[in-house]
């Protein structure tokens, strides 16, 4: 079991690290599509 | 037999075909979506909270749950964008090039997340948090071949010569993958030899290799969720005119 | 060939140095383990003294530094610094702790004590 009292920074910085890359990989290419489908309906209605 | 040939034959055309696989992954991703983040956070915390401290490092070898699985991922993404690169050559495949162009972000930040978690552990534990040995430096290398097969695509006007030019020097890239593996067993290194070995036993603890085999595992599937969502953009841009795509978007909104 | 190799390897070993001993005019690296009961420290100053050693042969090496926690007899060490082939003595000015691939549970070590 982790010892809390010794933590540390350099855990919390890898772990948010981690989440960071995690959220980029996700919200990029979720955010890439949802411009594509904008543009779609976009030049549709035009 | 010939029932099997065919259905194979058939799933790969499948593969190769844009709306095919914009379709099959819309559905499949929430589904791995659901699978692989449980077991990521039942892995990294098993890991890093409940494992047990290590005798020599202490708190700082819990890091080894966030390190390993990330190195391992940045060279097998690179390893299947080798095998897209010669599918590509090969057989001038469109979603072997478009793996390639989706998949290289991914392995390039997962690259990054082994090269400094490995930086932040050296630090207090060899006493630098970078060196020049052939383990530290090949996976640089490997970062490299990452950022320089990224830059090539913008360089190209042609997509066809892009995915050309990219997928030879994706395949030039690989030797470098078993000179990462190798290199703490053929040179004198900083970095130690392997702890998981696949024939003989791990030279590391049952509670603590558990929840490591889980995080390596989870990493995979994470990688392979965002390699669905990637390829998925990346066909709708290419899509975007293509009456298929168009009937989709608008159909179903 | 071998001028490859010395640029692959990150350290000579303690039977490099001796079959291979560079100049002492430039700055290179030592690696082995610290052989045990070999470490001497100054009372009054942070200098040190041990030995590495690969098991075949032995280099001594003086220090003047902190040094890594993770530093100790029998463990692996890796030193930068300048080889005196004539005084058989390695003068360092950078120790780096090597660990090895192996983790341990601690509630073990102190049941195996």
């Amino acid at each position: 079991m982790i010892d809390l009292t010794n933590i540390s920074t350099h855990l919390s910085i890898v772990l948010g690290l981690t989440f960071l890359i995690i959220l980029i990989n996700l919200v990029i290419p979720l955010r890439k599509l949802k411009r594509i489908k904008k543009q779609v309906k976009k030049i549709e209605s035009a | 037999m010939n029932n099997i040939f065919s259905t194979v034959k058939s799933f790969y055309h499948k593969l190769g075909s844009f709306p095919w696989f914009y379709k099959f992954s819309s559905k499949f991703i929430p589904i791995v979506f659901i699978l692989g983040f449980p077991i990521f956070f039942l892995g990294i915390i098993w890991g890093i909270y409940f494992s047990p401290t290590d005798v020599t490092q202490g708190e700082i070898y819990r890091i080894i749950y966030l390190h390993v699985p990330a190195a391992s991922v940045a060279q097998t993404v690179y390893f299947a964008m080798a095998i897209a690169g010669f599918v590509y050559v090969v057989w001038k495949m469109k979603m072997a090039g478009l793996f390639i162009y989706a998949m290289a972000p991914i392995g390039a930040s997962f690259t990054i997340l082994a090269l400094i978690s490995g930086a932040i552990w050296g630090q207090p534990t060899w006493g630098t948090w970078w060196i020049w040995d052939a383990r530290l430096t090949s996976t640089l290398v490997l970062l490299l071949f990452y950022l320089v097969i990224i830059g090539l695509y913008s360089s190209f006007d042609n997509k066809k010569s892009a995915d050309q030019a990219v997928s030879i020097l994706t395949m030039v890239g690989a030797i470098n993958l078993p000179i990462i593996k190798k290199s703490v067993d053929w040179w004198n290194t900083l970095h130690q030899p392997a702890t998981i070995k696949v024939f003989s036993e791990s030279s590391i603890a049952n509670e603590m290799l558990y929840p490591l085999l889980i995080c390596i595992f989870s990493f995979y599937i994470l990688v392979f969720l965002f390699g669905l969502m990637a390829m998925r953009a990346e066909i709708a841009k290419r899509e975007l005119n293509k009456s298929w795509f168009k009937n989709l978007v608008l159909g179903n909104d | 060939m071998s001028a490859l190799q010395e640029n692959i390897n990150l350290f000579y070993s303690p039977t490099d140095l001796k079959n291979n001993p560079p100049s002492s005019d430039r700055s290179i690296r030592a690696g082995g383990l610290v052989k045990e009961k070999s470490l001497l420290r100054n009372t009054d100053s942070l200098e040190i003294y041990f030995e590495i050693t690969d098991l075949k042969n032995t280099i001594a090496v003086t220090y003047n530094g902190l040094l890594p926690d993770l530093f100790k007899e029998n463990k692996g060490v890796v030193a930068t610094g300048y080889f005196f082939v004539d005084k058989n003595e390695f003068q360092a000015y950078e120790i780096l702790a090597k660990h090895d691939e192996n983790y341990v549970p601690k509630e073990v070590e102190k049941a195996l004590e």
